[in-house]
């Protein structure tokens, strides 16, 4: 029987990082570990975005890097002072041992790109 | 005739043969006795400036710059080299310096200061040396029906998990596998290192794969090197192929025909090359990767024109917390130097050769070596 683990991370600090340090505007690179789990089991992890600038920013796009990770995005435009959430559901059949997988994520007017990772090690049941 | 003339004809006779079947298989292996000249050398340590960026991806030294490939975000960053920035070029689109692909999983200089990039769906693009997309294609499908034969480059799949690409002229080569249903190693490992091939070669012109060649040595004849089945090759500035694959001492060298002319090579020092065999694809997706932590294998090969010198890394036993770097001039193995993981040789600027390790993704840095022999 697939087993679900769902993880939620609220909030991510808007900790304003860019090479132009007058922007308003971070994605924190997120990674969220699930640890050790059997290899049927579906992860959901829950992303959320605030945006804290004074003007509206777009998610352009979100690029999961596997085909075993599908997405949601709760909007794709966002208010000043807006939050939203990008959820990824990643199914892990047929992987085994350490994983890495990546989802890309493209925002805003200078389609600034930041990545969302997931890890975990699988086993075989 | 005498019977003795006639004895001596068939044995000449058949003797003639001998040379035509071993067309386009491996070299006789010549090894001259080591002459270690470099147990150590001091590597300058050289950290990137920070720039906006995945951290994942990989390294290459072309010229006087470091081009930092970062294969996510679809974006090159150059430094100089003391890890100055100096551009960034590309990225996700469609435009005239965009790439419109998803990752960039394949990089390579070509003679003419041109870039040749793939993505993960056999998509190719050349650009100019500032960036400008020149061109765009597929890797040619066979639109025949293709024969199912080792012999046929339609059938074999690039390497994507450790690709190489290198260039010679307007050809660009890349290692690959074969995956065909019926004819992939777990069908047969037998037949499959028998007769499969490791490099094939593109024209960039047409987008056709045009040859492959390349033959597993007899290393591989042993049913446990399945998990060390990838090949690390370089091609000198006379067109001659330098091969080596990971759980064989040997470098295999080749003209630009790939007719054989030697091959040397010695162990590096505490390699464990104990492998466990992997009988099935169920094993081999459950244990390959652990047992390529665990073990030992040649990880990268280097030729450097500027100096004759080719440079081979390996990886030690994992719990040494180093790996080795052989250097080889002249085909005789001259120094053998511990390293710090996953080193490879990269390239060479005078005075120093430059070396890559794995990018830190979890701290966000770019590290590099620079040494001198």
């Amino acid at each position: 029987m697939k087993k679900y683990l769902f993880i939620s991370m609220l909030l991510f600090p808007f900790s304003t990082y860019s090479q132009n340090n007058n922007k308003q505007v971070s994605f924190q690179p997120s990674l969220i570990d699930f640890g050790t789990i059997p290899n049927d089991t579906i992860l959901t992890a829950k992303f959320v975005l605030e945006n804290k600038t004074k003007n509206k920013i777009a998610i352009n796009y979100v690029n999961p890097e596997c085909s075993c990770t599908s997405y949601h995005v709760g909007k794709y435009m966002l208010n000043p002072k807006d939050t939203t959430y990008i959820t990824l559901t990643i199914n892990t059949a047929g992987k085994f041992g350490k994983q890495k997988i990546y989802t890309i994520v493209n925002y805003g007017k200078d389609e600034t790109m930041k990545k969302l990772t997931i890890k975990c090690n699988v086993y075989e049941k | 005739m005498n019977s003795k003339s006639f004895l001596l004809g068939t044995l000449l006779f058949s003797l003639s043969f001998v040379g035509c079947n071993n067309v386009n298989k491996l070299p006789s292996v010549v090894n001259t006795l080591p002459d270690i000249q470099i147990s150590k050398i001091d590597l300058n340590k050289v950290e990137c400036e920070f720039v906006d960026a995945s951290y994942l991806g990989y390294l290459q030294f072309i010229n006087d710059t470091l081009f930092y490939i970062d294969d996510k975000f679809c974006t090159i960053f150059s430094f100089d080299n003391e890890g100055r920035f100096s551009g960034k070029h590309l990225r996700q689109g469609q435009g005239p310096n965009e790439l419109a692909t998803r990752n960039i999983v394949g990089f390579c200089h070509l003679n003419d200061d041109r870039y040749f990039l793939v993505g993960p769906s056999n998509d190719c693009y050349i650009f100019n040396n500032q960036f400008e997309k020149e061109s765009f294609f597929l890797i040619a499908p066979n639109k025949k029906k293709p024969k199912v034969s080792y012999e046929d480059p339609f059938l074999y799949t690039l390497c994507y998990p450790k690709l190489i690409l290198r260039n010679y002229k307007n050809i660009v080569y890349s290692n690959v596998f074969c995956e065909h249903p019926d004819l992939h190693m777990f069908t047969s490992y037998q037949r499959y290192k028998e007769n499969a091939h490791s490099i094939v070669s593109i024209n960039i012109e047409t987008g056709e794969r045009t040859k492959v060649f390349g033959d597993y040595p007899e290393t591989y004849e042993e049913d446990n090197t399945k998990q060390f089945s990838f090949v690390n090759y370089d091609i000198d500035k006379e067109g001659n192929f330098y091969v080596n694959y990971e759980a064989d001492s040997l470098i295999y060298v080749y003209d630009n025909d790939f007719n054989p002319i030697t091959a040397f090579g010695y162990d590096g020092k505490n390699m464990n090359k104990n492998y466990s065999t992997l009988h099935t694809i169920r094993d081999f997706r459950k244990e390959s990767m652990e047992q390529r932590e665990k073990y030992s294998y040649f990880t990268w090969l280097e030729y450097i024109d500027e100096q004759k010198l080719l440079f081979r890394s390996y990886k030690k036993e994992n719990d040494l917390g180093k790996d080795g770097l052989q250097i080889y001039k002249e085909n005789v193995l001259i120094g053998d130097v511990e390293t710090p993981k996953d080193f490879k040789v990269i390239g060479y600027y005078e005075p120093y050769f430059y070396a890559s390790v794995p990018i830190d993704e979890e701290n966000e840095k770019i590290v590099f070596y620079k040494f001198k022999l």
